[in-house]
């Protein structure tokens, strides 16, 4: 007789961002199969199936693909601003962003600390130049 | 060979806010409606399909309890905005495989229970918890749309005011009054760069079809009635990276399978209710239709080349942003228009001529797809002379 397959706890609250060497990165898994990268815990790879997933910490930096202002919530402060980051990792994210006014798309962005909001994403076209 | 079906009768009530309405209460009007337009007892009903999204335990039951219909199988159908028109898709494929004869489909929503704002999506999904609500994520679409197609927000204001324009001709509209693109783009902020009157409203609402076999059609006497050419459900193909969010992969290809099922193509239609759940995506889906190339989908709109007159008449009923959008009724009512239009019934908003018609529905919000869910039916006008 087989076991019953395991289950993941995948709403357990994990820290979304690790700092290695000071720099922040991004808490996510690859598969040691297929080197898939997964955003959020999953119980196999999604590509290959492959249930041997170990955690890696992801560069932040990206391309912003899009980004708007949202200003009608029930849940949270308004207006803030969201926008998707084309990892260079190769991963789509969405993620807050630090300033709606100091960003264009397609700029370079990359993950900062603000005192309020915690981690969000800030443009470094600017730096780069 | 499969059997044909076919559509003879619907019905919906006029979409708006129903704060003291049950489901029940909303969809039985239209359920009547549908069956004394059909000419069809309601003993005669073999299965009930009833798409919804936010009505609970056993809607599509709650609904025939009170019109005395009971002992037959209801399936209640949750797929977003998907929802009634996939309950109608689960009715054709039943006839075409001939285990229904008569099946009515539901569709049936009461938003108005949230009080208000933004559509409740799922909390456990990662997108939503940082922050994704609807109009956040057409938002987005459309400030791609405007940098890739060098559109501005005039154009997409252009979509709204064409949307109110015939929601006017719609006495089952939530909203009846035009707008000007001034008052479009003036009205309140939502998600840069969409205002509030690109946004398709908060509302409740109900709509029922009968669907029947080709047998069943001809025992009634072939009545005028629309046949079914294409009915095509699909999901979202996931994608951990880059997605083109102008050119949404799922309406592209179901619209391809559409076609390719009907034996038709988008220069074939007369009349098409879409998607418009926002302004931005009124233009996107032109292409993914197939209505515009890539790029002239704004040159398509300008021209009048999509309202009455032009080469194909898109949301005739007003679409979702003048009509309104109870998210699971929305397929049913869109189905019902198309009857109205493909039977030569629709009054001051008829469509000339009206004899092949196309109705197109997305869905979602969850993350990692462009759209949960997409549902295209192509229907054929058949009226004996």
């Amino acid at each position: 007789m087989t076991a019953p397959p395991a289950v993941k706890e995948d709403l357990v609250p994990s820290e979304p961002v690790v700092l290695v060497e000071g720099e922040p990165r991004l808490a996510m898994l690859r598969c040691e199969d297929c080197d898939q990268l997964l955003q959020s815990t999953r119980a196999v790879c999604f590509r290959c199936l492959s249930p041997r997933l170990r955690a890696e910490a992801v560069e932040s930096s990206g391309t912003l693909y899009a980004f708007t202002r949202v200003h009608v919530s029930a849940h949270r402060e308004v207006p803030y601003a969201i926008g998707y980051v084309d990892l260079d990792a190769g991963v789509r994210i969405l993620g807050q962003l630090a300033d709606f006014d100091a960003v264009s798309l397609g700029d370079r962005v990359a993950l900062t600390s603000d005192e309020r909001r915690g981690w969000v994403f800030a443009s470094t076209t600017g730096e780069a130049r | 060979m499969s059997q044909d079906v076919y559509v003879i009768g619907a019905s919906m009530i006029r979409f708006g806010r129903y704060r003291a309405t049950s489901y029940a209460g909303l969809a039985v009007p239209a359920v009547l409606g549908a069956l004394a337009d059909a000419g069809i007892e309601r003993d005669q009903i073999d299965t009930v399909y009833c798409g919804h999204t936010y009505g609970g335990m056993l809607v599509g039951q709650r609904i025939v309890r009170d019109i005395g219909l009971g002992g037959l199988p209801v399936v209640n159908v949750d797929n977003a905005c998907s929802g009634g028109a996939t309950a109608a898709h689960l009715a054709c494929a039943g006839i075409r495989s001939g285990q229904h004869d008569v099946v009515l489909v539901i569709g049936v929503e009461r938003l108005t229970q949230f009080g208000g704002g933004t559509l409740p999506l799922i909390a456990e999904d990662p997108e939503v918890a940082a922050g994704m609500v609807m109009p956040a994520l057409y938002a987005m679409r459309a400030q791609r749309y405007l940098h890739e197609r060098n559109a501005t927000v005039a154009d997409l204001a252009e979509v709204s005011v064409k949307a109110r324009r015939h929601g006017q001709l719609n006495p089952y509209a939530q909203f009846q009054a035009e707008v000007t693109a001034q008052e479009v783009l003036g009205s309140r902020m939502i998600a840069d760069p969409l205002t509030m009157l690109q946004c398709c409203p908060t509302g409740d609402g109900a709509a029922a079809a009968v669907f029947v076999s080709a047998a069943v059609w001809r025992r009634l006497g072939s009545p005028p009635a629309m046949r079914v050419r294409a009915s095509v459900l699909h999901s979202g193909e996931f994608a951990a990276g880059f997605r083109d969010m102008t050119r949404p992969e799922i309406t592209y290809r179901s619209a391809d399978e559409a076609y390719e099922q009907a034996g038709l193509g988008p220069t074939d239609l007369d009349v098409v209710e879409l998607h418009d759940a926002f302004t931005v995506a009124e233009l996107v889906y032109y292409e993914a239709l197939g209505l515009a190339q890539p790029g002239q989908a704004v040159e398509l709109l300008r021209r009048g080349g999509t309202t009455f007159g032009g080469q194909v008449v898109v949301n005739p009923s007003g679409g979702l942003l003048a009509k309104g959008h109870p998210v699971g009724a929305s397929g049913a009512a869109q189905i019902t228009e198309m009857f109205w239009q493909l039977t030569h019934r629709a009054g001051a908003r008829q469509v000339e001529p009206a004899r092949i018609g196309l109705t197109h529905v997305t869905g979602g919000g969850i993350s990692g797809f462009d759209h949960g869910a997409c549902c295209i039916h192509i229907f054929e006008s058949v009226i004996q002379s």
